[in-house]
């Protein structure tokens, strides 16, 4: 697996449903004002199992777990299946 | 003050507008009255009548799909809006409620009269314009509402919240630009689309192996277009918000309300007697596209859509129903359904709405859903004044055809949550809507 840095959630978020984030797109950057909406979100949830081997858990789908690079990788490393 | 848009000679309908324009037939139909729709805002203050006459006439001018005639060429033509000819008037009448004083000489009796009124839609012998109208209405010397009749054939309820957004911007800014509607392209050969359309295809055939119901029974009905909503309070919307976060996060809220639509109506058949049925509730999403300048197209249906299939089991409770819906999701999305739908889509979207429609009612048994289900969101996103006085609440009363006769439909605004419940008076008695009311006060608010 690889590591879920701030940056490699950025990368993906990126590659799967934001193709249009800027190359300077911060960590603490947020997602939702750049476009991300709730069905980006459900995609990223299949995308963050299927890299990173995260089942997220509905009480985990929170605007604050995917707002940003930062939430995401904390999401991920806080409790990685 | 008009920065006049040139007019769009041949416009095509986008693929989500082929499957409405079925539906608009499948309305007409039954009793000659298009599938239209009622928004409203209720404002502070009183309203302005000349800025608003000049606000209204100004719409037409900048955006020619308002005065567009929907014209099809050939049996497997694709429909197109074609505009021809001068800007036609949007209709604007302006009115009082009898107890309130003012200006105006067309006095109402409350404006419940005119909703149900409005909500009727109107006879259509062409698909031409008008395909939006609006009635103001002061209420007290305090407040006013807007309402605005808009056929689904030209927008969706997303699509009226842009409109209305605009329209308050133009009242600030009478030289702003307005959106200028992109075309959405598709170069894709039919044999092309056929194949990307195969996932999505068979999900829908396999809908109807076991038969679902809804509260026409599959039967093609017209009836009195009837509505009934409840606005929570802040301090119930907030109770609201703590009852679902303990079932899931904020971002789980469509599967929350499509999980209500589907527990309403399984309490009015089991008062029917029924049990041990599926329900089939479809889930709206919003894929819009943006023009040149990065705005938000405000005209023209743009949803895919995701079908759920749920037993009575699945609908234990509103946490069950949730989980269950989502994990169904998930499932829609490693398959890919939503681009294969798309697909689907732009195939049919040539096809005459009889031949659709009798396709989807033999694959479904004569059905094409148990219930319309659509959570909308905050209303208008970040829009807090409306033409001139703050926003004290807004709601869409969307119209319903049968089958499947009823629908329920969620939407927010200023912290405030609204359920409503739309239906035909022959398919849901007034008592079985009460029924609904009940489920989703005790779902939401554990009542």
């Amino acid at each position: 697996m690889p590591d879920a840095t701030p940056n490699t959630m950025i990368k993906l978020v990126r590659e799967t449903v934001l193709p249009d984030l800027p190359a300077d797109f911060s960590t603490e950057a947020d997602f939702f004002e750049a476009g991300l909406d709730s069905m980006g979100v459900m995609q990223l949830v299949m995308y963050l199992e299927e890299r990173f081997g995260k089942k997220v858990e509905p009480t985990e789908l929170s605007r604050d777990n995917f707002r940003s690079g930062s939430t995401l990788a904390t999401l991920v490393n806080g409790k990685t299946a | 003050m008009s920065s006049t848009a040139p007019a769009i000679p041949q416009f095509p309908i986008s693929g989500t507008d082929g499957f409405v324009v079925a539906l608009d037939y499948l309305a007409r139909s039954a009793d000659g009255r298009g599938l239209d729709a009622l928004s409203e805002i209720q404002v502070s203050g009183q309203p302005d009548e000349t800025r608003l006459r000049w606000l209204v006439a100004e719409l037409p001018r900048r955006m020619p799909l308002l005065h567009a005639t929907l014209c099809k060429n050939g049996w497997f033509g694709v429909p197109y809006w074609e505009c021809s000819g001068d800007a036609v008037a949007v209709p604007i009448e302006f009115h009082r409620v009898s107890n309130v004083t003012g200006p105006e000489t067309s006095v109402i009796e409350s404006i419940s009269t005119l909703r149900r009124l409005r909500m009727q839609g109107r006879e259509r012998s062409s698909l031409g314009p008008p395909h939006i109208r609006f009635d103001v209405v002061r209420t007290s010397d305090q407040t006013w509402f807007i309402l605005m009749n808009w056929s689904h054939l030209l927008l969706d309820g997303t699509g009226v919240e842009l409109l209305f957004k605009h329209m308050n911007e133009l009242w600030h800014d009478p030289q702003a630009v307005s959106p200028q509607q992109p075309v959405v392209r598709n170069d894709k050969p039919w044999w092309k689309l056929f194949q990307e359309s195969e996932s999505c295809g068979k999900h829908l055939m396999n809908l109807g192996v076991e038969p679902f119901v809804s509260v026409s029974q599959g039967k093609l009905v017209s009836g009195r277009r009837c509505c009934l909503w409840e606005t929570f309070s802040k301090e119930e919307t907030a109770k609201i918000k703590l009852t679902l976060g303990k079932i899931g996060g904020d971002m789980m809220r469509t599967f929350f309300y499509a999980g209500l639509a589907a527990r309403c109506h399984q309490i009015v058949f089991q008062s029917r007697g029924h049990s041990d049925f599926s329900y089939a509730v479809t889930m709206p999403v919003q894929q819009r596209p943006k023009d040149g300048a990065g705005r938000t197209a405000i005209f023209q249906n743009h949803m895919s859509m995701f079908f759920f299939i749920l037993k009575d089991a699945d609908l234990a409770d509103l946490a069950t129903t949730s989980k269950v819906l989502m994990k169904q999701h998930m499932e829609h999305l490693k398959l890919k359904r939503h681009l294969s739908f798309n697909s689907l889509q732009l195939l049919t979207r040539r096809m005459p709405g009889k031949t659709m429609l009798d396709m989807v009612r033999l694959a479904q048994r004569g059905e094409i859903a148990s219930c319309y289900h659509a959570y909308t969101g905050s209303f208008g996103e970040g829009m807090t004044s409306f033409c001139g006085g703050d926003i004290l609440n807004a709601i869409h009363m969307p119209t319903v055809n049968a089958p499947p006769g009823s629908g329920l439909f969620v939407s927010e605004c200023q912290d405030q949550l609204t359920v409503t419940v739309s239906y035909l008076d022959t398919c849901l008695s007034e008592a079985e809507t009460e029924m609904m009311r009940e489920r989703w006060r005790s779902d939401l608010l554990g009542e």
